[in-house]
C-alpha cells in the first residue's frame, strides 16, 4: 500500500487491502465526477438525481425504519405477529415513510432472535439488504472477508464481533441470492419493559438487525 | 466456478474489519447514486413491471435496459484475481463506465479527457457539475425507490418441488453472471418453503435465469457444506432459483 493513506486509519483498521493511496482516490473522485457529468450534458440524468437519490436515503430509506419496527415489534404482539408472518403487509401502514415495499423491499422477510435461536443474514454473492427499512449496507456486510467467514464460521465471526452466545442456541443463517430481502427482529434487551417506542428505537443499530450484534440493555451502557 | 462465485468459506482470511460506514470516501456516493438512477430509468421498466411505470414520457436519454443483473455482470466478469484488487464501489465505477462506453454514450477518450481535467489542481472541488434541471427524470427515479421493480409474476409455472423434498444443487459450468454460490454446487438440502409465484429475472444468463421461475427456500445442514470444517449448531439457508435444483 502506498505511504500516504487516504482513507484515516481509525476507518479502515483491520486488513488493509482495501485501503488506498491517496492518488487512486482522487483518481476515482475525478473518474466519478467525469462520468456524472457527462451523463448530464447528454440528457440521461439530470444534475439534481444523484443529490436526490442520496437525499432521499439519508431521510426516507434508511435504518431509522427498521428501529421503529423493530420497537413497535416489541411492544405490540399483534403487529409482530403480523410482521414475522408478512413484512410487507405488516409494515405498510403505521407511519413509516411511503416506499417501505420499494426498491430492494419488494419482498422481505423477517426472522426473530429468541433464546434457542439466533440469525444472522448474509450476501456471499454480492450485497442483497433490504433497502426501504435498513437503508444502504454497511461496509462489514459487503466485505469479501465477512462474506467468507461468515457462511462457513458465523460462530467465530459473532465473538469476534463482541457477541457470545450459549452453545445451545442454535444458529441460522439466512443467505440472499434471490430477491427476498431479510432483517432480524432483534432480542428486546432487559430492563427496558416500559420505554417508550422512540426511546427503544434509539436502541437498536443496522447491525443488531442484521444478527450481528445484540441490542444491549441501557444499564449496561 | 470462478473464485468471486465461490467466495464462502475462504479459509485464513484473518480478522475483518467491523467497518459500519456505508461509503468510506465520499465519491463512492456519487456512482452509488448513478446506479440508482440507471435503475430508475431502465427500459424494462416501461414492458417488463409491475408498478405502472412510463418511461417513454420521461425525458432522458437512457435508453437501455438495467438491472442488478447488469452491474453484477461487470464485477463477475473480472479475472477472478482481479476481484479482489478493487473496493466494492470501484468494481462499480469500472462497471458502470464500461457500459455507458460500450451502449456508445460516451466515449473513453471523453471520459480521459474530462477525467483529466478534474484531476488538474483545483478543480476537483471547485469545478462545478452542469447545471441542468429536469424535474421529470427525478421524478421517475424517486418514483422507482418508492414503488421498486417487483420480479413476481402470477403466471401459471408448476413448481417441480414441494416443501420437505431432497434436493441435490446442479453443478453448473462458468458464466458471465450467476446467483448460485458455487460452494453449494452437489450439496444436498431440502425445500424449507417454496415461494408462491414465480420471479423473473428480466433477462436471460446463459446459467438458465430469465423467464418466471419457481423460487425456494432451501435448508442444508452445516455439515454438508463444510465437513469436519462445520462449527456445530447452525444450518445454512439460500432462495433458490429451481433451475439450479435436481431431485436427491
Amino acid at each position: 500500500m502506498g505511504e500516504q493513506s487516504f482513507v484515516p486509519s481509525n476507518i479502515m483498521t483491520k486488513y488493509d487491502g482495501f485501503n488506498y493511496d491517496r492518488d487512486r482516490e482522487i483518481y476515482s473522485a475525478a473518474r466519478v465526477r467525469a462520468l456524472e457529468s457527462l451523463l448530464i450534458e447528454k440528457g440521461i440524468i439530470s444534475g439534481e438525481t444523484v443529490d436526490k437519490v442520496l437525499n432521499y436515503f439519508e431521510t426516507e430509506m434508511g435504518p431509522f425504519n427498521g428501529a421503529k419496527i423493530v420497537a413497535k415489534a416489541w411492544t405490540d404482539p399483534a403487529f409482530k405477529a403480523q410482521l414475522l408472518e408478512d413484512c410487507n403487509a405488516a409494515v405498510s401502514n403505521i407511519g413509516l415513510p411511503v416506499g417501505m415495499s420499494g426498491a430492494e423491499g419488494e419482498h422481505m422477510k423477517v426472522v426473530e432472535n429468541t433464546a434457542e435461536v439466533h440469525n444472522i443474514v448474509i450476501c456471499t454473492l454480492c450485497s442483497c439488504y433490504p433497502w426501504p427499512t435498513l437503508g444502504l449496507p454497511p461496509y462489514w456486510f459487503k466485505d469479501p472477508t465477512f462474506r467468507a467467514r461468515a457462511a462457513r464460521e458465523p460462530r467465530a465471526v459473532l465473538t469476534e464481533f463482541g457477541v457470545e452466545l450459549p452453545e445451545t442456541t442454535e444458529i441460522k443463517l439466512w443467505d440472499s441470492s434471490a430477491q427476498i430481502r431479510w432483517f432480524v427482529l432483534p432480542a428486546q434487551p432487559e430492563g427496558t419493559e416500559g420505554m417508550s417506542e422512540a426511546e427503544l428505537a434509539a436502541l437498536i443499530t443496522p447491525e443488531a438487525m442484521m444478527g450481528v450484534a445484540l441490542v444491549p440493555s441501557p444499564s449496561a451502557a | 466456478m470462478k473464485i468471486q462465485h465461490n467466495i464462502a468459506g475462504i479459509e485464513n482470511l484473518g480478522e475483518i474489519d467491523f467497518q459500519k460506514r456505508v461509503f468510506v470516501v465520499p465519491w463512492e456516493e456519487r456512482i452509488f447514486g448513478i446506479h440508482v438512477a440507471m435503475m430508475g430509468l431502465s427500459k424494462h421498466l416501461e414492458t417488463d413491471s409491475l408498478p405502472n411505470y412510463s418511461l417513454s414520457s420521461v425525458p432522458t436519454n437512457f435508453d437501455s435496459t438495467w438491472t442488478w443483473g447488469h452491474l453484477r455482470m461487470g464485477a463477475e466478469g473480472l479475472n477472478p484475481f482481479d476481484y479482489f484488487k478493487f473496493r466494492y464501489y470501484e468494481k462499480w465505477l469500472g462497471g458502470i463506465s464500461g457500459f455507458f462506453i460500450e451502449e456508445g454514450y460516451i466515449t473513453e477518450e471523453e471520459l480521459d479527457a474530462k477525467t483529466a481535467l478534474y484531476l488538474e489542481d483545483g478543480n476537483l472541488d471547485n469545478a462545478p457539475l452542469p447545471d441542468i434541471s429536469q424535474p421529470a427524470i427525478d421524478e421517475q427515479v424517486m418514483k422507482y425507490l418508492k414503488e421498486g421493480d417487483s420480479p413476481e409474476r402470477d403466471v401459471a409455472v408448476k413448481p417441480k418441488f414441494v416443501v420437505g423434498d431432497k434436493i441435490r444443487v446442479k453443478s453448473i459450468p462458468p458464466t458471465e453472471h450467476t446467483r448460485l454460490p458455487g460452494n453449494l454446487q452437489g450439496k444436498i438440502g431440502t425445500i424449507d418453503v417454496a415461494y408462491p409465484m414465480p420471479y423473473t429475472y428480466f433477462f436471460t444468463t446463459t446459467d438458465g435465469l430469465g423467464k418466471p421461475m419457481p423460487v425456494y427456500n432451501v435448508k442444508f445442514e452445516s455439515t454438508e457444506l463444510w465437513g469436519e470444517m462445520a462449527e456445530p449448531n447452525n444450518v445454512y439457508y439460500n432462495d433458490l432459483f429451481e433451475t439450479y435444483l435436481e431431485a436427491a
